[in-house]
């Protein structure tokens, strides 16, 4: 499979169109003046391509008369065109491109070109038709967000191009190097361009990062799950422990093995009937023997009332009874007294009558009498309340009796109560465990059914290290130093060939920092170090060359086309327009050295390879006229001058 | 000072006072004091003295301090208890009344003769042995301590330094 360029064209707004057209397989060479649109030949080329910016500048002639930009590719003898509208007023690249296989000529018209294809989609056709195997490999989504890697048309025109300004540049080895991503892509690429891995290497890679990533997650969580289990263990043991204290296993079972002791725990947190005491309400039992307690107190508290109202009347009784009794004792004296006395009312001594008779004898029994009689009817009543007293003190022992009863009854509900409540505790703490030994045992059965997550690590280790003897990647490095031992091979033929500085050492082409590197017995020297606009030019083109020997010799998916952008520039500078040089001048030499090296390099290759060089010098030997397509000078341009008035009479 | 009031008769009087200074009982004491000072003192008992014995012997406290034995110094005792002494004459004044009939109704029932020495034993005394039919401590104690007067009077100087020693004047 070879790719190559069969002709670029543009068609104008009045649908008229402007081709270059190449030869296959040879040398390529268009002449022309300053600002004739030599450097926009690359660039279309670049844009049609699939090139997401818009980059055919070319002035302000190319984007007033332009409408369409198209290149017509060459696949093994099938045409495949592909066209691009001019870029919008503000600048901004159309997104429209028209993608046709099987084209035998470029069309005469523009007219019925269309948007049939997306940027990606034409990316996609361009990799097909080069032979770039399905390499996209999507990351599994939810372990990474990096985007989809592959080897690419769009890396593989990377090696194609080199623009003016690049094939000068001692830091720009590629094109587009030095863009935002694009060195990387060139740098991760170019082991698959060299042929270093296989086409399924990126796939793999991706499989083997993606298994590797799966991997470290699977193998974190079973860590966590034998971390969990044996943590479990010891979590078993304290629910044991506890189960004990609070009397749902028995205080003298042990467990010798875990299962064991997974057993009893499951024993342990079963659902049991619970010997619950079926109980009235304590607190209103209580409550009616307090009631109980406060009537037995009052009813108490009258008897003892009454009582002292009648032990108090006896008191005054027997107050009275000993007053009495005084007054009786002292009244006897009269029986001391033998006789009665004759005339009270006479004074025993002067016979005068006293005015208060002396009491009699008499006088006194009858008061003697008289209390006597008194102090016997006290006594006769006394009895009687002596007996109501001894009555309700009887009923007051029978009332205490009762009360000390249900002052004991209460204690003893109280103490129900608290042995109850303490009861009632118990239980309240049995389920509790219970529960937490539920909910142990359940997620102990998670974890041990985790074995299936154990196989997965396993499945997952073995597809690493599958996937890992896949890729191989000392094998790859191995065969990527024998790649690039041929690039560099060539390499150095090629400097000696050109008379390059340096070019009688061994010269290498650095894939990390993508320049050349001369191996001088002072040490290793870069493009960079090398110096002189010739030397870089030359190094530029003797590293494509070689590359693409490589390329061509291992059948590589990269286009079998070098577009070259002024590779004289060193020798004669684009702002001074040489014209046909004919003189033996060191420069002259030099130019036409490089320009033998690329007609020669593209008939000695065994598969062929076209190289399209545009430039400002023109020397006059046959072989170089024999190679020049297009010769723009004297009026003649990439744009015609007509479409030029055909955009003023439009106006 | 309290005037010495008059009785009235036996059947106006209150049935307690009739019955706690009747003239048999308030004789009785008066005649134990007599007797015994009689058989000491081999001499009448003297007028004034019937006058105290009532008012020392029925009055509790003063019934309470008194001594023991006849044979204690008079003025000692009387300098220990000044207190119970100031009050004695209002107290003698008071019951002077009862006093008074308490000697008519033993002179009456010729149980005391009244000389011009003082009182002497009568033809009829009063039997003082004789048990009674009812007692109480307290008359009891009082009985004793009118008959410890009459011993105590009897061991003591002369008539002139006991009344005043009592504050108590005839």
């Amino acid at each position: 499979m070879t790719l190559q360029l069969r002709a670029i064209a543009l068609y104008s707004h009045s649908d008229e169109r402007r081709e270059v057209m190449f030869d296959l397989g040879c040398l390529n060479i268009v002449t022309g003046g300053p600002q004739t649109g030599k450097s926009s030949l690359l660039r279309i080329v670049d844009y049609c391509w699939g090139r997401s910016d818009f980059v055919v500048s070319g002035g302000g002639v190319i984007r007033d008369t332009v409408a369409w930009f198209s290149i017509l590719l060459d696949r093994d003898g099938e045409g495949i065109f592909i066209a691009r509208p001019n870029a919008e007023p503000g600048g901004r690249s159309s997104d429209e491109i028209y993608f046709q296989r099987n084209v035998a000529v470029l069309p005469d018209s523009s007219k019925g070109f269309h948007k049939n294809v997306t940027a990606d989609g034409l990316r996609d056709h361009l990799s097909i038709l080069l032979g770039i195997s399905e390499n996209v490999y999507e990351p599994d989504r939810r372990t990474t967000q990096r985007p989809a890697l592959e080897a690419s048309a769009s890396q593989a025109i990377f090696f194609c191009l080199q623009a003016q300004y690049e094939i000068a540049d001692p830091r720009l080895l590629f094109h587009r190097q030095g863009e935002d991503g694009i060195t990387a892509a060139i740098r991760d690429t170019l082991p698959y361009f060299v042929g270093a891995m296989g086409d399924d290497h990126y796939i793999n890679q991706k499989r083997y990062a993606d298994a590797r990533a799966r991997l470290r997650d699977r193998e974190r969580e079973f860590n966590d799950a034998q971390a969990l289990s044996s943590k479990a263990s010891v979590t078993a043991e304290s629910l044991l422990g506890e189960a004990k204290r609070v009397g749902l296993v028995p205080p003298d079972v042990f467990a010798d093995t875990p299962v064991q002791l997974r057993e009893i725990l499951a024993t342990a947190a079963a659902p049991r009937e619970r010997a619950y005491a079926k109980m009235d309400d304590p607190a209103a039992d209580l409550t009616d023997l307090e009631d109980r307690r406060q009537r037995l107190r009052e009813e108490l508290q009258n008897i003892r009332d009454e009582i002292g109202d009648l032990k108090r009347l006896e008191r005054e009784a027997s107050d009275y009874v000993a007053e009495a009794h005084e007054q009786q004792v002292r009244l006897s004296a009269i029986g001391l007294v033998s006789g009665e006395g004759d005339h009270p009312d006479r004074c025993p001594l002067c016979e005068s009558h006293l005015a208060t008779p002396v009491p009699s004898v008499t006088d006194i029994t009858r008061s003697l009498a008289g209390l006597g009689r008194q102090l016997n009817s006290v006594h006769r009543d006394n009895p009687r309340l002596q007996g109501r007293i001894a009555e309700l003190e009887a009923k007051r022992t029978d009332i205490e009796g009762l009360h000390r009863a249900v002052q004991s009854d209460i204690a003893a509900r109280i103490a129900d109560n608290e042995r109850l409540r303490i009861e009632q505790d118990q239980f309240t703490e049995q389920a509790r465990i219970a529960g937490r030994i539920g909910y142990y045992l359940e997620n102990v059965r998670t974890v041990t059914s985790n074995d299936g997550l154990k196989l997965e690590v396993a499945r997952l280790r073995a597809e690493v290290a599958a996937l890992e003897k896949k890729l191989d990647l000392d094998l790859l490095e191995e065969r990527l130093t024998t790649a690039l031992g041929f690039v560099g091979r060539d390499l150095t033929d090629i400097a000696g060939t050109l008379a390059l500085e340096h070019g009688n050492n061994p010269l290498r082409l650095d894939r990390r920092r993508l320049t050349v590197v001369a191996d001088t017995i002072k040490g290793p020297l870069m493009l960079p170090n090398i110096g002189s606009g010739a030397n870089w030019v030359g190094y530029h083109v003797a590293a494509h060359l070689a590359l693409h020997k490589l390329f061509r010799a291992r059948h590589r998916p990269v286009p079998a086309f070098l577009m070259l952008d002024q590779p004289s520039q060193a020798y004669y500078p684009p702002d001074r327009d040489v014209g046909e040089v004919d003189v033996h001048d060191e420069d002259q030499i030099a130019v036409t050295r490089l320009y033998q090296l690329l007609l020669d390099y593209c008939t000695t290759t065994e598969t062929p390879m076209q190289i399209i060089v545009v430039d400002h010098v023109e020397l006059l030997q046959d072989w170089f006229r024999g190679a020049m397509r297009q010769r723009w000078r004297d009026g003649i341009k990439l744009v015609p001058v007509s479409w030029l008035s055909q955009e003023v009479d439009e106006e | 000072m309290a005037e010495a009031r008059s009785l009235l008769p036996w059947h106006n009087r209150p049935s307690e006072e009739a019955a706690l200074l009747n003239p048999a009982f308030c004789g009785e004491l008066i005649a134990r004091a007599a007797q015994e000072y009689e058989r000491l003192a081999e001499r009448p008992f003297p007028l004034p003295f019937a006058f105290l014995i009532l008012p020392l012997v029925l009055h509790l406290p003063t019934r309470q301090a008194l001594p023991g034995r006849a044979n204690t110094t008079f003025a000692t005792w009387s300098a220990d208890h000044d207190v119970l002494l100031a009050e004695l004459p209002e107290r003698a004044m008071s019951l002077r009344a009862v006093t008074r009939e308490a000697l008519l109704f033993l002179v009456q029932h010729k149980a005391l003769a009244l000389g011009p020495d003082g009182l002497s034993r009568g033809v009829s005394p009063l039997k003082l042995s004789a048990k009674l039919p009812v007692d109480s401590e307290d008359v009891a104690s009082t009985r004793r301590a009118a008959g410890l007067l009459g011993r105590w009077f009897a061991n003591q100087g002369t008539v002139t330094t006991i009344l005043q020693t009592m504050g108590v004047t005839p």
